[in-house]
C-alpha cells in the first residue's frame, strides 16, 4: 500500500514537470511579448531602444504589416466552420442511420485524411488544380479537407449515442415528415456537438499551416504563413508580438473546448 | 480457523468498523448482513488484508497474520462485479492463481478443468469473459477463488448483479457447492433472504458494530435489540409496559401473560406479522379494522388499526377481506418477544 | 427506405471528398509513376537511390520512431494520472496539457527556438544560475528538433492513453492480488497486456504524425533533412512533378502502413 503511494506521488512528478514544459514557452513568449523583450534574447533589437516603454508599439506594427493575413485566415476560420456543418451534419446523419458497408465505407474514407501527411495533399491539390493554383478559395478547399472529419467524428459519436431509431419513431408518430424530423428533432440534439465541432474546426483552421503554405500566394496569405515570415526575418519582438497575437485567438477557443466539450473532442490526430 | 479481535478502521472521524471481533466457525458459511454503509465490505477487506486495520488483528489458526501482505494470505475472493480478466478466456482466468503460485502448465490445466466441472461450466473453458452471461460469469468467478484451494473463502455480494430468478438459482447451487466443500466461507450481503438461507451462522452490523451475532432463526425471533428487530424480515414494535415477576405484557390494545420473566416496567414488544391468528369473536385477543389488504402471492398482508396502533398481519390468502370492516385477532402469546427500553 | 435513400443527404460529403481527396490523391499516384508522360519507376529510383533523398527518407523514420517511443512511455503517466485520479485543479491542468496538440507546427518551431535557441530563455536562465549556458543553440540540432516534435506529441499521446487507461477496472488488481499475484506479477501477468494495444496505436498515431510534420522542420531542421522538407525543396526549386509526387507517395505509404498494421493489432 505504500509503494501504491510512492507510484501515486511518481506519477504527479511527472506530469507536473511536463506540465511545465508546456507551460513554460507559453509564459516565456507572453513575458517576451508584454514585459521585458531581453527574456527573448533581444538586445540589439532598434526596437528594444525605441519602444521598450510602450510595447503595444510591436503590436501595431504586426498589425498593420499583417491585417490582411489576419483578416483572411479568420475569414478562412469561419467559412471552413460553414462548410464543414453544411457537409457533415446531412453526412453524418446518413451514415448513422443506414449502418449498412457502405456507409461504414465512406466513414472511413471520411477519417482518411486524418493519416495523411498535409504537405503531402497539398502536393496533390497543386497539381490537381494547378490551374487554379492562386485561388484563395483552393485554400479553404484544404483547410475543409483536415477538419471535415474531425467535425464528421464528433457528430457522428453524437448522433451514435442519441438512439436515433426511437426518437425518430416518435416523431413519425406525431406526425412529423422527413425534413421535420431533421430540423426539429435531430439538429437541436446537437447543439452541444455543433458547438464542439465548430470550435475545433475553426481552431485547426486557424492554425493550418502544412496544406495552406505551399497554396498561399503574397496576395492570399494566411497568418500561419505571415507568421513564418516573421520567424525568417530575425525580429524577435515582431515574432514574439505576432505569435502573442495567435496565441491570443487560439488559446481562448482551446479552453472553451476543453470546458464545453471535454471528451468528445479530444481525439488527437492532426498535425503540426 | 479463522478469528478476528477488535478490528477497527477509521475514516477521518467516522467508524467504518468499530471493535469487530469474531471467531468463525470452520468448514461453515458466516453471513454477514447489514444495510449499506454498515461497514460489512470493508469488514470484509480488512480479514482479506486489502486495507489496513487502525487496531485489531487477524488469526489465522492461531497465527496472527494482521500484518501478511493479501497476495500472501491464501484467501479465495469473490467480487460483486467478478472482476475477471478480460484478455484472459475462462479457463485462463481460472488458471490464473495457480499461475501465480508457480503450479505447472499441466497441473493447472488438469486443476482448472476440475474447478470447472465443479461449477458446470467446463464448456465454456475455451470462452472469452464478453461472451458469456451473467450467471456464467458468476460461476467462473467461483472457479477462479475455488481454483487455489484456499483455506479461506471470501464473498463480497456476489449475487448482487444478477436478476432475481438468477439468483435464486445460484444461491441454491452456492449452498450446496459449499456445503460439498466444507469451505470457510464468509458471505458479505445486504440481502436478508441471502443472508439467512446462506448462513449457518449470520452477523448483523450497523455502523460499523455488530448487533447481533447467532442462527439465522434466533437472530430472527429473538432480535437483540430494535435494529435487527426493524432490519430482519417486518414486524411490529410497539411500546408496552412489562412486569418482570409475573411476565404480564400490557400493550396499548390488549394485555397477554408472557411466557417467560421480561425486563421491568417499559419495554419494547415485537410481534412477527405471521404470529397473529384471524379468529372468531369469542377466541379473540382483541379486535381491530382492516386500512388495507394486499395480495402477495403466497399470502395476504393486512394493514389493522387497533386503538392508536397500526399492525402488519400476514394470513392466508384463502378469506377475502372488506376494507374497514372489524376483524377479530388473536396473538401465539409465545411469539411475543421483549427487551427493555 | 432503401440504402441509397437513405445515404442521399450524404451527397455533399461525397463530393467534397472526392474533389479534395480521391481525385489529387489518383493524380498524385499517376504521376508518381510517370517520366515525361511515360509509365517509369524512375521516380521512386531517384527517391531511394539519391543520397540526400534516402537520408531525409531516414532521418524522417528515425526522427519519428524516437519520438513517438519516448512520447507513448512518457505520457503513460499524466494519462494513468488524468484517467484514474483526482486532484485538485485537475481539469486546469488537463486544459494546459492539450493546448499544443492544436498548435501550428511554426509556432511550436518558434517556441523551441524562444526556449533552447541560441540565445534562448533555457541557457539565458542556466548561464544566471551557473554560469554557463547549457542547452544553447539546441533549436537547431537533432535534440531541439526532439524536443520541438515532443511538444506537440505529449498532449495527443496522453489523450490517446486516457480513454484507453479509463477503461481500466482497478478492481482486476484487487482480484489478482487477492489470488496470490505480486506486484510484479500483476504488472506483468494483467497491466501489461491489458494496456499493450492503446500504447500501440499511441505509437502509430504519434508516429505519423511526427512523420508528416512540416512546420516544425522547416524552422528547426537546418542540418537534419527530413522528407516533407525534401518535398519542399522540390517544389521552391521548380523540380520534377513526378518526383515530388513519388516522395508525397512515400509519406502517404508510410503513414498508411504504420496506421493500419497498429489497427490490425488491436
Amino acid at each position: 500500500m505504500k509503494t501504491a503511494r510512492l507510484g501515486i506521488v511518481a506519477l504527479h512528478c511527472i506530469t507536473w514537470f511536463l506540465l511545465a514544459v508546456v507551460a513554460a514557452p507559453i509564459l516565456v513568449v507572453l513575458a517576451g511579448a508584454f514585459l521585458d523583450p531581453t527574456l527573448l534574447g533581444v538586445t540589439t533589437e532598434r526596437w528594444a531602444a525605441q519602444s521598450s516603454f510602450f510595447i503595444p508599439g510591436w503590436f501595431g506594427y504586426v498589425f498593420q504589416l499583417y491585417n490582411r493575413s489576419l483578416e483572411f485566415s479568420l475569414v478562412l476560420a469561419l467559412l471552413s466552420v460553414v462548410v464543414c456543418l453544411v457537409v457533415s451534419i446531412p453526412g453524418a446523419y446518413a451514415i448513422v442511420r443506414t449502418d449498412s458497408r457502405a456507409s461504414r465505407i465512406l466513414e472511413e474514407i471520411t477519417l482518411l485524411p486524418l493519416s495523411i501527411p498535409g504537405i503531402a495533399m497539398s502536393i496533390g491539390l497543386i497539381q490537381a488544380y494547378a490551374i487554379v493554383r492562386g485561388k484563395w478559395w483552393l485554400i479553404l478547399c484544404g483547410h475543409v479537407l483536415y477538419t471535415i472529419p474531425l467535425m464528421m467524428r464528433v457528430i457522428t459519436n453524437a448522433l451514435r449515442s442519441l438512439d436515433l431509431d426511437r426518437l425518430q419513431n416518435a416523431a413519425q408518430s406525431l406526425g412529423a415528415n422527413a425534413w421535420q424530423r431533421f430540423l426539429f428533432v435531430i439538429v437541436p440534439n446537437l447543439r452541444h456537438s455543433i458547438i464542439v465541432g465548430s470550435l475545433l474546426v475553426f481552431a485547426i483552421s486557424w492554425g493550418e499551416f502544412n496544406v495552406s503554405y505551399l497554396l498561399n500566394t503574397p496576395l492570399n496569405q494566411t497568418y500561419p504563413a505571415a507568421l513564418y515570415a516573421t520567424y525568417t526575418s530575425n525580429s524577435f519582438a515582431v515574432s514574439s508580438a505576432a505569435t502573442t497575437i495567435f496565441l491570443a485567438v487560439i488559446i481562448p477557443v482551446l479552453l472553451a473546448l476543453q470546458w464545453i466539450g471535454g471528451r468528445e473532442f479530444s481525439r488527437p490526430e492532426q498535425a503540426a | 480457523m479463522l478469528e478476528v479481535r477488535s478490528l477497527t478502521k477509521q475514516y477521518g472521524a467516522r467508524y467504518a468498523v468499530r471493535d469487530f471481533s469474531h471467531s468463525f466457525a470452520d468448514g461453515k458459511i458466516t453471513t454477514i448482513l447489514g444495510p449499506s454503509g454498515s461497514g460489512k465490505s470493508t469488514t470484509l477487506a480488512l480479514i482479506a488484508g486489502l486495507k489496513e486495520p487502525d487496531s485489531g488483528t487477524v488469526h489465522l489458526d492461531e497465527r496472527d497474520i494482521t500484518a501478511v501482505r493479501p497476495e500472501r494470505r491464501d484467501f479465495g475472493m469473490v467480487f460483486q462485479n467478478y472482476s475477471l480478466f478480460p484478455h484472459l478466456t475462462v479457463q485462463k482466468n481460472v488458471e490464473f492463481g495457480l499461475r501465480v503460485r508457480g503450479v505447472s502448465a499441466s497441473e493447472r490445466t488438469q486443476r482448472a478443468r476440475e474447478t470447472l466441472a465443479l461449477t458446470r461450466i467446463e464448456h465454456l473453458a475455451e470462452r472469452r469473459i464478453t461472451e458469456i452471461s451473467g450467471g456464467e460469469q458468476q460461476r467462473v468467478a467461483m472457479a477462479r477463488a475455488l481454483a487455489i484451494r484456499p483455506a479461506l473463502l471470501l464473498m463480497d455480494e456476489p449475487l448482487s448483479a444478477l436478476d432475481a430468478k438468477l439468483r435464486d438459482e445460484l444461491r441454491a447451487e452456492l449452498r450446496r457447492l459449499l456445503a460439498e466443500l466444507a469451505i470457510t466461507t464468509i458471505y458479505v450481503t445486504h440481502d436478508q433472504t441471502e443472508a439467512m438461507s446462506l448462513g449457518h451462522e449470520m452477523i448483523i452490523m450497523n455502523e460499523g458494530r455488530i448487533e447481533q451475532r447467532g442462527a439465522p432463526i434466533d437472530l430472527y425471533h429473538r432480535p437483540a435489540n430494535l435494529f435487527v428487530a426493524n432490519f430482519l424480515g417486518d414486524s411490529n414494535v410497539i411500546a408496552a409496559e412489562c412486569d418482570a415477576a409475573s411476565g404480564k405484557i400490557r400493550l396499548p390494545f390488549f394485555s397477554a401473560n408472557g411466557s417467560k420473566p421480561g425486563p421491568a416496567s417499559k419495554c419494547w414488544a415485537m410481534i412477527r406479522p405471521e404470529a397473529f391468528e384471524l379468529v372468531e369473536k369469542e377466541h379473540a385477543d382483541f379486535a381491530a379494522i382492516v386500512e388495507s389488504s394486499t395480495f402477495l402471492g403466497n399470502r395476504l398482508r393486512l394493514r389493522l388499526r387497533a386503538g392508536d396502533e397500526t399492525l402488519i398481519v400476514d394470513t392466508t390468502n384463502r378469506i377475502s377481506i372488506a376494507p374497514q370492516a372489524p376483524i377479530f385477532v388473536r396473538v401465539k402469546k409465545e411469539e411475543i418477544f421483549t427487551w427493555s427500553r | 427506405m432503401s440504402i441509397a435513400k437513405k445515404m442521399a443527404p450524404s451527397f455533399p460529403l461525397v463530393v467534397a471528398l472526392f474533389l479534395l481527396l480521391a481525385y489529387p490523391l489518383s493524380l498524385l499516384f499517376a504521376r508518381s509513376l510517370q517520366d515525361a508522360n511515360e509509365f517509369s519507376l524512375t521516380n521512386y529510383i531517384q527517391l531511394f537511390t539519391d543520397n540526400s533523398h534516402r537520408r531525409a527518407l531516414f532521418h524522417s523514420l528515425i526522427l519519428s520512431a524516437l519520438v513517438a517511443s519516448i512520447s507513448t512511455l512518457i505520457c503513460l503517466a499524466p494519462a494513468w494520472l488524468f484517467a484514474n485520479e483526482h486532484f485538485a485543479g485537475k481539469s486546469l491542468v488537463r486544459a494546459i496539457f492539450t493546448l499544443p496538440m492544436s498548435f501550428s507546427g511554426i509556432i511550436v518551431g518558434f517556441l523551441a527556438v524562444i526556449m533552447v535557441g541560441r540565445i534562448g530563455a533555457v541557457p539565458q536562465f542556466f548561464e544566471k544560475l551557473t554560469g554557463t549556458a547549457y542547452t544553447s543553440g539546441w533549436a537547431y540540432r537533432l535534440s531541439g528538433l526532439v524536443l520541438a516534435y515532443l511538444y506537440f506529441e505529449i498532449p495527443r499521446a496522453t489523450l490517446t492513453l486516457e480513454s484507453a487507461l479509463r477503461k481500466f477496472d482497478p478492481q482486476l488488481s484487487v482480484a489478482a492480488r487477492s489470488l496470490g499475484a505480486n506486484t510484479w506479477q500483476r504488472l506483468r501477468l494483467l497491466i501489461l497486456p491489458l494496456i499493450w494495444r492503446p500504447l500501440v496505436s499511441t505509437f502509430a498515431v504519434t508516429f505519423t504524425v511526427s512523420l508528416g510534420s512540416f512546420g516544425v522542420a522547416l524552422i528547426l531542421s537546418k542540418r537534419f533533412s527530413v522528407l516533407p522538407l525534401e518535398i519542399f525543396q522540390q517544389i521552391t526549386g521548380y523540380g520534377n512533378n513526378g518526383l515530388m509526387a513519388a516522395m508525397a507517395i512515400v509519406l502517404v505509404l508510410l503513414a498508411f502502413v504504420i496506421n493500419y498494421s497498429a489497427r490490425a493489432t488491436s
